[in-house]
C-alpha cells in the first residue's frame, strides 16, 4: 500500500473519540416529548443550551443545578413551549440525566478501531456533581472534561483559525527538524487555502446574483473586512515561515556531510518549493479579497436601482398556480420568457456579390479565421510538447541501448530495438521525425540551446540525458535505404556524439 | 433630454452588441456604468423591445420581459432548432411547462432566496413534471377545454401527448430527442437549456443551474417591480375566470 495511505488509520481512536463526543446530543434528538399543547420539544437544541448554561455559570463562579436550569429554560422558551414549573424541572432533569447517566456509569462510545484492529471504547464525562446543599436539598453540577471539550468543539473560530494553527504547527515542526511531518502540514495548508478560495468564490457569486438590502450590505462588508484582516495576518506569518525555511535551507547547504543531512536537505528543498507555492496561492487570495470588496460596492450601488422581494417561492407562486387555476397554456410561454432569447433577423445583402469572395470553404467571416489561428497556435504548442516528450523518450532509449558507444547507425538501432522488445516504437511516426529533424539540424549544438528556437526546443532534454560533456550530436546520411516496417522506409544514418 | 451625438452612438453600439449576444462583458459593463446618460439610453432601447438589462458582477444580461412581444423568439425557430422535426405547438408548450417545473424544483422555499437543492436528476425532474401534469387532470374536462375556443392549443392536447409517451423507451439504448419517450423529450429540453446557458449537465443524468439562470431568477423574478408584474399577469387570468364563474352562477 501507498505510504501516504497507510497513514490514514493513524490516530483513529482520537478521531472516533471526537465524533462520539456529540452522541448525547443525538440521543436527545431522538427523544420525542411534547408540551401541553402537543408541540414537540426541541430536546436537541435545549441540550446544547444546557451545556452552555453550565459553562456560563462556571465562568461566573456561580452554582447551578437542575432547578436553576429549569428556571432558565422556562424564561428562555416562554413563547415557544408551554409547560408548568414542574414540567420544566422534569425536562431539565431528563437533559441532565442524558449528559450524566444516573447510574454513575460513564457515557461510552463503542467502536472498532481500524488501526489496532480491536474493539475499543471511548468514555466521556460531561457533567459532574460539585457541591450540594442539604438544607435546600439541591445538587449542583459543573461541566467535566468532555463537556468543556464539546463546547469548544462547537465554537466557530475552529475553521477560522485552521490556517493559523497549521502555520504554528509547521513552525514547531521545522524547529524540531521533523521535515516529513512538515511536508504533510504544508499539504494541509494547501487544502485550507483551496477551501478559502472556494468560499470566497461562493460569497462573490452570492453577492452578484442577489439584490442586496442595506442590512445585507453591512453584513457582507463586515465579513469581507474580517477576511481581509485575517488574510493579511496569515500572509505575514507565511513570509516569516518562508524566511525561516530559507535560513534552515542555507544552514543545511553548508553542512551536508553525511547521508542523513543530505536527505534532510532534499526534504527542506521540497518544503521550500511547496511552501512557496502555497504562499503564492494565498497571496492571490489577498488580491481576490480586494476584488470582492469592489464587487460588494458595485452590488450596493445596484441596489439603488432595484429592490428585492423578501421571499419568493418559485414552485408555489408560479408552478403551482399555473396548473392549479389552471392558467391558459399560453401563460407558460410568458412565464419562461426571461429565459428565452430574441429572434434575430438574418438577411442577405445583394451587395454581397461585390464583396471579396472566399473560395476556400464557406468560412467567410474574418473574425472566425482569427479565432482559428489563435487556437491553432495553441494546438501547435500542445503538439510540440507531446513531440518533445516523444523525443526525450527516444533519446533515453538511445542512451540505454548504446550506453558507452558514441557512434552507431540507424540500422543498428532498429535491430537493437527489435530484439529488445521495443518494436512498437518503430510503428510510431515520431521515431522517423526524430531522425529527420536531427539530420536537418546536424550538427546539433546541445550545450547552447536557446529557448526561442522551435526545432531545438524539441531536443531540449538532450544534454540532461547524454551528460554534460556531450557538446554536439552529429547525424550523417549513409547511402542505403532501410525498409523498417511495412509502412516506413528511411535513409540509413550514422549517429555520433561529439564531446 | 439632450444627448450628445457620440453618446447616442455609443449607447446604440452597446445595445446592439447586447441584443445579439444576450450578454455583455466587463468592458461593456464599464461603459454602461460610466455614463448615466448612456445607461439611460440603453435601458430605454431595451424597454422599447420589451427587454431589460440586468447587471450582475462582471456581466450584463439582456433579458426579455415577461410579456408577449413580436421580437421574442418564434415558436417556429424553437421547433426547428431544438425539437424533433414533426413537433407541434403542444410540444413547445410542454417544454415551457417542463422548464418552469425545473426552476420550481430549485426555488421552492419561502425561507431562503437561494436554491434549495444543488442539482436535480433527470428522473426527479420527470417525476415532478408528471405530478404537476397529473394534478391538472383533477380539473374537469370543461375547464381544460375552455381555452381551446380562444387558442389553437390547450391543456387537453398536452396531457394527451404526455400520457401517450412511456417514461423511457426500453428498446432504444439512448434517450434523446428522437426517441419517443418522456425522458427523450426532457433530453431535448435539456439541450435547449444548455444552449441557452441555463443548466449544466454534470454527468450521471444530473443537472445544475448556471450562474446565468440563478441571476435571472434572483435578479428578475425576485425584483419587486418585475415580480409584481408577473403576479399581476397571472392574477389577471385568474380574475377573468372568476368573473366568468360568477356570471355562470347568475
Amino acid at each position: 500500500m501507498d505510504d501516504q495511505l497507510k497513514g490514514i488509520t493513524s490516530g483513529y481512536h482520537e478521531r472516533m473519540h471526537r465524533i462520539g463526543l456529540f452522541e448525547p446530543l443525538f440521543r436527545l434528538k431522538n427523544k420525542n416529548g411534547k408540551d401541553k399543547n402537543g408541540v414537540p420539544i426541541d430536546y436537541y437544541g435545549l441540550g446544547m443550551l444546557t451545556l452552555l448554561f453550565f459553562f456560563e455559570h462556571m465562568l461566573m463562579r456561580r452554582k447551578a443545578g437542575a432547578r436553576e436550569l429549569a428556571k432558565y429554560l422556562a424564561d428562555l422558551t416562554r413563547d415557544e413551549i408551554s409547560l408548568d414549573a414542574k414540567g420544566y424541572e422534569s425536562l431539565a432533569r431528563s437533559i441532565i440525566d442524558t449528559f450524566r447517566p444516573p447510574g454513575g456509569k460513564r457515557a461510552a462510545h463503542l467502536f472498532y478501531n481500524w488501526e489496532t484492529r480491536k474493539m475499543e471504547e471511548a468514555v466521556y464525562s460531561y457533567l459532574k456533581a460539585s457541591k450540594h446543599d442539604l438544607e435546600e436539598y439541591s445538587q449542583y453540577y459543573v461541566l467535566d472534561e468532555h463537556g468543556l471539550e464539546l463546547i469548544f468543539a462547537t465554537k466557530e473560530f475552529f475553521s477560522e483559525f485552521q490556517l493559523s494553527i497549521n502555520q504554528l504547527l509547521l513552525r514547531k515542526q521545522l524547529e524540531k527538524g521533523e521535515f516529513t511531518g512538515a511536508l504533510r502540514q504544508i499539504e494541509e495548508m494547501r487544502m485550507n487555502v483551496e477551501q478559502l478560495q472556494e468560499r470566497m468564490r461562493k460569497v462573490k457569486q452570492e453577492i452578484q446574483r442577489n439584490i442586496i438590502s442595506d442590512e445585507a450590505y453591512q453584513r457582507y462588508e463586515q465579513t469581507i473586512q474580517d477576511v481581509h484582516l485575517r488574510l493579511q495576518r496569515e500572509n505575514e506569518e507565511f513570509e516569516e515561515l518562508l524566511a525561516f525555511v530559507h535560513e534552515t535551507r542555507d544552514r543545511f547547504s553548508y553542512e551536508k556531510t553525511d547521508r542523513r543531512d543530505q536527505k534532510a536537505y532534499e526534504l527542506i528543498l521540497r518544503i521550500d518549493g511547496e511552501l512557496g507555492e502555497v504562499h503564492h496561492q494565498h497571496s492571490l487570495l489577498l488580491k481576490k479579497s480586494i476584488e470582492l470588496n469592489t464587487t460588494v460596492l458595485k452590488a450596493a450601488r445596484e441596489s439603488l436601482y432595484f429592490v428585492a422581494v423578501n421571499s419568493f417561492n418559485f414552485d408555489q407562486e408560479i408552478v403551482a398556480r399555473l396548473v392549479a387555476s389552471p392558467l391558459p397554456v399560453q401563460a407558460a410561454r410568458v412565464l419562461v420568457e426571461p429565459f428565452l432569447f430574441l429572434e434575430q433577423y438574418r438577411g442577405w445583402s445583394p451587395l454581397a456579390v461585390f464583396a471579396p469572395q472566399y473560395t476556400g470553404g464557406d468560412r467567410s467571416a474574418s473574425e472566425e479565421a482569427q479565432f482559428l489561428s489563435i487556437s491553432s497556435q495553441e494546438q501547435k504548442r500542445i503538439d510540440q510538447e507531446i513531440q518533445r516528450q516523444n523525443f526525450t523518450r527516444i533519446m533515453e532509449l538511445i542512451c540505454q541501448i548504446f550506453r558507452d558507444i558514441d557512434k552507431f547507425t540507424l540500422q543498428q538501432m532498429v535491430e537493437q530495438l527489435r530484439s529488445n522488445g521495443y518494436h512498437e516504437l518503430l510503428e510510431h511516426r515520431s521515431f522517423y521525425d526524430f531522425w529527420l529533424l536531427l539530420h536537418q539540424n546536424s550538427p546539433l549544438d546541445v550545450h547552447k540551446f536557446n529557448d526561442n528556437d522551435n526545432q531545438e526546443y524539441l531536443f531540449a532534454n538532450a544534454q540532461q540525458i547524454f551528460g554534460k560533456n556531450v557538446k554536439k550530436i552529429i547525424v550523417e546520411e549513409l547511402p542505403e535505404i532501410i525498409q523498417v516496417t511495412e509502412r516506413y522506409q528511411i535513409q540509413n544514418f550514422i549517429f555520433r556524439l561529439g564531446r | 433630454m439632450l444627448y450628445e451625438q457620440e453618446q447616442i452612438m455609443q449607447a446604440f453600439r452597446l445595445f446592439s452588441k447586447l441584443s445579439i449576444d444576450g450578454k455583455g462583458n466587463e468592458d461593456e459593463l464599464r461603459l454602461y456604468f460610466s455614463d448615466d446618460q448612456i445607461r439611460g439610453l440603453v435601458d430605454q432601447f431595451a424597454y422599447e423591445v420589451e427587454c431589460t438589462i440586468i447587471s450582475a458582477g462582471d456581466n450584463l444580461y439582456f433579458v426579455p420581459l415577461a410579456v408577449s412581444s413580436p421580437h421574442h423568439i418564434k415558436n417556429e425557430t424553437l421547433k426547428r432548432n431544438y425539437l424533433k422535426a414533426n413537433s407541434t405547438n403542444s410540444d413547445i408548450y410542454l417544454m415551457y411547462v417542463a422548464i418552469i417545473v425545473l426552476f420550481g424544483a430549485f426555488y421552492n422555499s419561502y425561507q431562503t432566496i437561494e436554491p434549495t437543492i444543488e442539482f436535480i436528476s433527470m428522473s426527479d425532474w420527470l417525476r415532478l413534471l408528471d405530478e404537476r401534469l397529473q394534478s391538472l387532470k383533477e380539473h374537469d374536462q370543461e375547464t381544460l377545454l375552455e381555452a381551446e375556443k380562444e387558442y389553437k392549443y390547450n391543456w387537453c392536447a398536452i396531457l394527451e401527448k404526455w400520457d401517450a409517451l412511456d417514461d423511457l423507451k426500453e428498446t432504444s439504448k439512448t434517450q434523446d430527442k428522437r426517441t419517443k419517450s418522456r425522458l427523450g423529450f426532457l433530453d431535448g429540453v435539456k439541450r435547449f437549456l444548455e444552449a441557452q446557458e441555463l443548466v449544466n449537465d454534470i454527468g450521471n443524468y444530473e443537472l445544475e443551474l448556471t450562474e446565468k439562470a440563478k441571476i435571472i431568477i434572483q435578479r428578475y423574478y425576485m425584483e419587486v417591480e418585475y415580480n409584481r408584474g408577473i403576479l399581476e399577469f397571472m392574477y389577471r387570468y385568474e380574475e377573468k375566470k372568476g368573473e366568468a364563474q360568477i356570471a355562470g352562477n347568475l
